[in-house]
């Protein structure tokens, strides 16, 4: 596809904004985090060179929301509760975040209710000229640069203006009437030469080439499992702030005052509670804290997934070692596997 | 796009009481070109909806010989199977599947065959049961090897009693010690137990189908291989806790497993490589 020259983000930003609900990362007063948040001025300055922070939480729950419905049944017949999005735009995604975005793509692939989010949505990424704190996207193919296929635009800095290449119809077809001028020639293979650049800039990441080898060949033992087990105090924060994780539960609710009418709602879950795969029985597949934590970091980290998906599942932005107050997210496991071995 | 987590209609036909705790559902579809068109293969499960309390998964506990209605068997343990177990004949339930692999039973044909199951998996081992003896040419000798902790938690007497009158059927019944009655007159002891020293099955040309908690799966696969048989024999089917049945919820995954969707029914090989608590 064609690549062009954007001066100004924010002839970008008003030009979606005009038939799109536009969403961005912003910081709160009193905080430094970023949340994704509707952002109808917009665009907010600190996009090209300056440090990369990622939003404290993905943008997963705008597809796979925490908490909807999935029918309404009246006692005779469904009512359709297909979610009705207008169409959006999250605009200042990073590349590890639209990998993972790409991934649950698969995953839900014949979900109706992810579909018809989805659908509505336009994916804007930006590249990371810069490692983010605890990052690790270059490990695990995932960045720092955005994928093809990922993004339906993509920017790349260049000074103070941008590379934009469209990298669907989608993208191409929300931006034509710009009639924006093609960028220089050299610039996309500029881009490729940056990307290997920013890359030597991670830290060292031999524990995770480490722990990734050592899921895949089955060499950690039940009982180190059960160690690191110990410090996880099924909070469920990691798999909240994972944005590949998907696990979910369902539930029915009845509706005030109709006495018929229920309602089924589907809410996150966590593969890490205890009561996640316990029968009726009382049977429990991984009543350990160690059988949860190992499958969930083999559901992370095992090769039968990039099999499967064409990638691994963790994208590598480290949100669950920033959250797990049990200190056993993805660099502190990795650490004792290398260390532990 | 089809609403996959859409259930369909169905209305409950007839109620069977099997034990104090367990009923059989005979169920049929409100739609009618669905129930014209609805198929499945033995070894297949669905997810039934109470509205209201939920879904609960259960194996389709009819053959695919038999058509006019599909069958469902549960026992009230939770929330979901207590609600339905409340319902009557001519209520409507939800359902969705047939969902996960099936028995090979072409690859049986010309064998010997031995079901083996415990307490409340008798009903999908009676799906493939029937199976068999509608096609009962193309199979040698039929076995059922089934046991209860006590006589009233045996499921489907009435057809116990019909296999056992049957010259074709070999039918082994057993209770835990203490279950059984004066008038009892079946063996006393645990079904690994009488499988290994009182039926002793020749594993010449023979498979086996074995159904039951993991606990006795795991004692009736060593008992087996005790006598004989080889991994490729033994054949199991798993009932892991489900919400979807569609690899999507997460519940039944097991290693790089889905129960749901490379099950449920296993090879003992596979499940060999299954980690040890599936």
């Amino acid at each position: 596809m064609k690549s062009y020259l954007l001066d100004s983000l924010e002839n970008l930003f008003q030009h979606l904004a005009v038939s799109h609900k536009m969403f961005e990362p912003q910081s709160i007063p009193g905080s430094e985090d970023l949340h994704w948040l509707p952002s109808p001025k917009g665009p907010t300055s600190r996009y090209g060179t300056s440090k990369q922070v990622l939003p404290l939480a993905p943008a997963k729950g705008f597809l796979f929301p925490e908490r909807e419905l999935l029918f309404r049944f009246d006692g005779q017949t469904f009512i359709e509760t297909l979610p009705e999005v207008a169409p959006q735009v999250l605009f200042g995604l990073q590349s590890c975040d639209l990998c993972a975005i790409a991934y649950q793509d698969q995953f839900f692939r014949q979900d109706s209710y992810y579909l018809a989010r989805r659908k509505a949505t336009i994916l804007v990424g930006f590249d990371c000229l810069t490692p983010c704190d605890g990052g690790f996207c270059s490990t695990v193919d995932a960045g720092p640069f955005v994928r093809d296929g990922s993004a339906d635009l993509i920017l790349h800095p260049k000074g103070n203006e941008w590379l934009l290449i469209p990298a669907s119809e989608q993208g191409l077809n929300a931006i034509q009437t710009l009639n924006l001028p093609p960028a220089p020639a050299e610039w996309r293979a500029e881009r490729e030469q940056q990307q290997a650049e920013v890359a030597k800039m991670f830290p060292t990441d031999s524990h995770i080439r480490t722990g990734i080898e050592r899921i895949n060949q089955a060499t950690i033992s039940a009982e180190q499992w059960q160690r690191l087990g110990l410090q996880c105090l099924t909070c469920s924060g990691c798999t909240s702030l994972c944005p590949t994780c998907s696990c979910f539960t369902t539930f029915d609710t009845k509706t005030e005052g109709e006495s018929n009418t229920f309602v089924r709602e589907r809410c996150w879950d966590s593969c890490l509670y205890e009561a996640f795969q316990r029968e009726t029985s009382g049977h429990n597949p991984s009543k350990e804290a160690g059988e949860r934590l190992q499958r969930y970091w083999f559901h992370k980290f095992s090769d039968h997934y990039v099999d499967e998906f064409g990638r691994y599942g963790c994208i590598g932005c480290g949100r669950c070692e920033e959250t797990c107050p049990g200190g056993i997210g993805v660099h502190s496991i990795m650490r004792r596997l290398e260390k532990e071995s | 796009m089809p609403n996959i987590y859409q259930p369909n209609l169905m209305t409950i036909k007839k109620v069977i009481n099997e034990t104090p705790d367990t009923k059989t559902f005979h169920l049929v579809f409100q739609d009618e070109e669905l129930q014209e068109n609805f198929e499945f293969e033995t070894g297949q499960f669905g997810e039934y909806s109470c509205f209201g309390a939920g879904e609960s998964t259960f194996c389709i506990a009819s053959s695919p010989t038999r058509k006019g209605h599909i069958e469902c068997c549960f026992r009230k343990t939770g929330k979901v199977t207590n609600a339905l177990f409340e319902l009557s004949e001519g209520d409507t339930i939800g359902f969705r599947g047939p969902f996960g692999n099936t028995f090979p039973i072409e690859e049986w044909e010309g064998k010997n065959v031995i079901f083996v199951g415990g307490g409340i998996a008798l009903p999908p081992l009676r799906s493939v049961i029937w199976n068999l003896l509608d096609l009962r040419d193309k199979y040698k000798d039929i076995s059922i090897v089934y046991g209860a902790r006590s006589v009233a938690d045996l499921v489907y007497k009435q057809e116990i009693a019909e296999w056992e009158a049957r010259d074709d059927v070999n039918m082994v019944k057993t209770v835990d010690p203490g279950g059984e009655t004066d008038d009892w007159d079946g063996y006393v002891g645990f079904v690994p137990h009488i499988l290994e020293n009182d039926f002793k099955p020749d594993p010449e040309n023979t498979v086996v189908v074995v159904c039951g908690p993991p606990i006795m799966i795991k004692f009736t696969f060593e008992a087996l291989e005790r006598l004989g048989f080889k991994q490729d024999q033994l054949i199991t089917t798993l009932e892991n806790r489900m919400k979807c049945g569609l690899g999507k919820c997460g519940r039944c995954n097991i290693g790089s497993t889905y129960v749901c969707i490379d099950g449920p029914v296993f090879k003992a090989a596979e499940i060999d490589l299954l980690p040890p608590e599936y």
